[in-house]
């Protein structure tokens, strides 16, 4: 296999709280190919927005390795690091909170321009702007708005945008279709996808609905607690789930049709507290199969069919 | 996109019909919509006006400071169109000629005190940890001392004289400014364009100025007005323990208080001087208020 | 023929501003029996929420305005009600459950408080013994143990809020419950456990539930009538059946289906609704859909379409006009 373009080794995050250690994100271990993206999915407090923020060393990891073309970014000194942010970046959930409101759409997008110096002259930027506007399907009339006259689409355009303007070799994603009404959703999710053909971008995709990142993933990796419980290309991750809480997430999603009409066997309980958690499968508290042999040592995502890796101590074996 | 054909002819030359307008041409546009504002703006530049070019129609010696006491306590008049105060001087030459130290005194203070309390506010709420302990805790000195006291100490040590006069009121407002920025600060750190700025790399000193204290503007905008009506009347405080301006030089606060004394018999004392720190406040109030409108977009309409 | 509780006829709502009047429900007709639960769908500014607050007579003081129609409960006309005997219908007749479990609860009170302080308000006379059994056998109906209702909201997760929440909309077993997107804040999985309480309950206290909601799975999964709103119209309604396996439907409704991500398909490329919803200030001529819609004619920008119904199921589009003889697959 040829080296991936990014990938993590052991990766893990803890933050220091009154109550203990949190473990955001705990030994997760993935690759992602050029031009792939990689589904994350879970619920919230599960990690997921904290890796995606490790995984462009906006947080530094507590321990492990994110490796960008073979490369440790946790070893980069601060210049260097600068040097290749413009290859790693970020699409926030919230199309409000993550634009500056005191600036215009022009502003937003020609900021990251200005600040890494891709580009020096004012005609150069503002062509710069108008072609980026174009690329996510922005009317140039807009290039003066100010965000809060926009709508949510057309806001998460400009943070797609803003994205784009450094041509960025991979992006995380985080929930950016989430706060979207659902045609809108499925506007900005074609429009990602066509982004990624036409410039060979590397996604990571982070969202908690197993049925937006079915449509956009190559690979979906399912967190809970911290940790990965399975990870399988998209086809076989839906035809075959085997850990019992995506089972429980496929579960869950309503689905628009009257024949799938089901309330029985409903996840129970709720996540626990991802504060020094217990040893054993996180999981287990709420795992319909669970027994004893569930709480104590440490599990491993072990490889039950090619590509297919399952963390459980009772299934994928 | 849908008509390939024009767009290949004009292909060479971009034209956008569109243009990026400049930020200062916006916020003017806005400003000047606002017409409270504008009356706030022509008030205070006739009184700037007013207090540069007082030189040219008062002289000072004999019109400010000389003191006839056969003309005392002379009520509106022609020739004294304000009356004469205790010592027979005419009040408009006075009052006219105060703006010159008042205006200096007060605008400079919220000059120097919304400078440094910016800079300490915002790295504080920034980079919080120990850093911001360290300036909290020194502007928390600072705020215990009563306001004169300080500048008593600080007069007292450097000397008299409306340098030091400023300096003095100037460090008695850092701390309260330091605390509005800092609190903006904390709440507006956490907000995902922050985020994306360090995504692209962008370093401390182009967060804090570009994307976080434009974003705080509201808040200290209000409170900067205000400091500059607190400053008059703290000024006349200082004058009337000699450590002010001092006698014979007019100022506005000073000149108030002089007057307390005869209120009652002479009550037309004080409307000079009053009525112009008030049209003061009242001026930089209303820029204040169209100001913070006008830098905010989400306001235009 | 089952009883009718709720029932609005051509109801129009408007907020004014200085600058602008908003159209925000126009000429708005629906209807809800007695323990039936109505799924309201639509997007963000379709007027889903302001029908709510209409029927609670909740609409932005000074600013929201009811223009026109009656909306009747019970036989009522609410709109002629006074804010006094209005006070005595919310929470008793009519309960209301908002999207954000997170700010509809009181930080400074225990959960207990708040839940006690709903029955006081409606039933004088109990006795505080009376009331405290009651908030015990609440909190057991929503699943939480009663012994938690001496805790403060901080203390709870976002899915437990929100059952505390429903706890305290169904206190006086109201005959309505308006759920405003109740779930949309929660996890799936929590959605699920709430979806199938919200659900349960009803059924046992046969109370009629308009459920609002931009997510046509959580409608199918419990709703025996649905109406889909655009630009504060209902431009369909009828059953669950007519809406998701009826075969005539308005262009918008074929457009939001075709939005949704499908997790039995294999294929990549969703199918949205071109371009965005319309500005309800400056509302199009005609059709409100016409500038998105892919099936517009000439008709569509010059004359508002009436309702076609057939067995119920309704339909505002010109597509299904007498004109055209048969009936068009959406």
């Amino acid at each position: 296999m040829d080296t991936p373009l990014i990938e993590t080794r052991n990766l893990k995050k803890y933050f220091k709280t009154g109550r203990g250690m949190l473990h955001a994100v705990d030994d997760v271990n993935f690759k992602i190919a050029k031009g792939e993206t990689l589904g994350v999915v879970g619920e919230s407090g599960c990690g997921k927005s904290t890796l995606g923020r490790v995984m462009i060393r906006l947080l530094d990891a507590t321990e492990g390795q994110v490796l960008y073309n073979g490369q440790d970014i946790m070893k980069y000194g601060k210049s260097h690091m600068n040097s290749l942010r413009k290859d790693l970046q970020i699409i926030f959930q919230d199309p409000y909170a993550s634009l500056n409101p005191r600036m215009s759409v022009s502003e937003i997008i020609a900021e990251p321009i200005k600040v890494c110096k891709v580009l020096t002259g004012k005609k150069e930027i503002e062509e710069r702007v108008f072609e980026l506007m174009k690329t996510v399907g922005l009317a140039e009339r807009l290039v003066n708005a100010y965000p809060h006259e926009l709508d949510g689409g057309r806001r998460q355009r400009i943070g797609v945008a803003r994205a784009l303007a450094l041509n960025p070799k991979f992006i995380v994603c985080d929930e950016p279709v989430s706060a979207l009404d659902v045609s809108i959703q499925a506007q900005i999710l074609n429009l990602m996808m066509d982004l990624q053909e036409e410039l060979g971008l590397t996604y990571m995709f982070i969202t908690h609905d197993l049925s937006v990142v079915k449509h956009i993933s190559s690979e979906i990796a399912v967190m809970y607690l911290g940790q990965c419980v399975e990870k399988a290309p998209v086809d076989e991750l839906f035809d075959n789930p085997v850990h019992p809480y995506t089972q429980a997430l496929l579960k869950a999603i309503p689905v628009p049709n009257l024949k799938s009409r089901n309330m029985q066997n409903i996840l129970s309980g709720e996540v626990t507290s991802p504060i020094d958690p217990k040893p054993g499968c996180r999981f287990a508290a709420r795992c319909p199969h669970a027994s004893s042999e569930c709480t104590h040592g440490e599990l491993q995502l072990n490889e039950i069919s090619p590509n297919h890796f399952v963390s459980c101590a009772k299934f994928g074996k | 996109m849908s008509d390939f054909n024009t767009t290949a002819v004009v292909d060479a030359i971009p034209v956008h019909k569109y243009k990026k307008k400049s930020q200062a041409y916006v916020i003017w546009r806005r400003f000047k919509r606002n017409r409270m504002a504008m009356i706030g703006l022509v008030l205070f530049t006739i009184m700037l006006i007013v207090a540069i070019t007082a030189p040219l129609y008062i002289d000072y010696d004999k019109d400010v400071i000389t003191q006839t006491i056969s003309m005392r306590y002379q009520g509106p008049s022609l020739a004294h169109p304000f009356g004469t105060d205790h010592f027979g001087r005419d009040i408009m030459s006075r009052v006219l000629w105060g703006a010159r130290i008042s205006m200096f005194v007060g605008v400079g203070v919220v000059a120097i005190s919304l400078f440094i309390g910016s800079i300490l506010g915002a790295s504080a709420g920034y980079f919080g940890g120990v850093y911001d302990n360290v300036i909290m805790r020194i502007m928390d000195i600072v705020l215990a001392i009563p306001g004169t006291m300080l500048a008593i100490t600080i007069v007292a040590a450097l000397g008299g004289g409306i340098a030091n006069l400023l300096l003095a009121l100037g460090i008695e407002q850092v701390p309260k400014m330091t605390r509005i920025v800092r609190s903006s600060v904390l709440t507006l750190k956490r907000q995902d364009y922050i985020e994306a700025a360090k995504a692209c790399g962008t370093g401390n000193v182009r967060i804090i100025f570009k994307h976080i204290l434009p974003n705080a503007i509201g808040p200290i905008l209000v409170q900067a007005t205000l400091t500059v009506a607190r400053t008059i009347i703290s000024i006349a405080g200082l004058s009337f323990i000699g450590l002010g301006v001092l006698p014979p030089a007019p100022e506005w606060g000073a000149m108030i208080s002089e007057a307390k004394t005869q209120l009652m018999n002479y009550p037309y004392l004080v409307y000079a001087p009053g009525i112009a720190i008030v049209l003061t406040v009242t001026s930089l109030t209303l820029i204040g208020d169209g100001l913070r409108d006008a830098l905010d977009p989400k306001l235009k309409n | 023929m089952e009883e009718k509780l709720l029932e609005i006829k051509d109801l129009c709502v408007e907020y004014k501003t200085d600058e602008e009047t908003v159209y925000a429900v126009n000429n708005l007709s629906l209807s809800i029996n007695k323990g039936e639960t109505l799924g309201l769908v639509g997007e963000t500014g379709a007027g889903k929420t302001t029908t709510a607050l209409s029927i609670m007579k909740l609409l932005p003081q000074k600013i929201g305005f009811i223009k026109k129609g009656t909306i009747y409960m019970n036989g009522q006309d609410i709109i002629l009600k006074s804010e006094e005997e209005m006070r005595k219908i919310r929470g008793k007749d009519i309960s209301m459950i908002f999207q954000d479990p997170m700010t509809s609860l009181n930080p400074v009170f225990t959960v207990g408080e708040q839940v006690a302080e709903v029955i006081k308000l409606h039933s004088e006379g109990k006795s505080k013994e009376e009331i405290e059994k009651r908030v015990d056998e609440l909190f057991l109906m929503v699943g939480l143990p009663a012994e938690r209702k001496t805790e403060y909201p901080h203390q709870f997760s976002g899915g437990m809020k929100q059952r505390i929440v429903i706890a305290m909309a169904l206190a006086c077993e109201p005959q309505l419950l308006l759920a405003d997107e109740p779930t949309t804040a929660l996890d799936v999985t929590i959605q699920a456990q709430v979806l199938k309480m919200m659900k349960d309950l009803k059924d046992k206290l046969n109370t009629a539930m308009i459920l609002i909601t931009h997510d046509l799975g959580v409608v199918a999964q419990t709703c025996d009538k649905v109406a889909i709103m655009y630009a504060g119209e209902i431009i369909e309604h009828g059953t669950a059946e007519d809406i998701f396996e009826g075969n005539f439907h308005h262009p918008y409704t074929v457009g939001l289906f075709g939005s949704i991500p499908d997790l039995t398909t294999k294929s990549k490329r969703l199918h949205p609704i071109e371009g965005l919803m319309p500005d309800p200030s400056d509302l199009p001529h005609g059709c409100r859909f016409n500038p998105r819609c892919p099936k517009c004619m000439d008709i569509c920008t010059k004359a508002e379409p009436r309702e076609y119904i057939s067995d119920g199921h309704a339909v505002k589009c010109h597509l299904f006009s007498d004109d055209s003889s048969e009936k068009k697959e959406g």
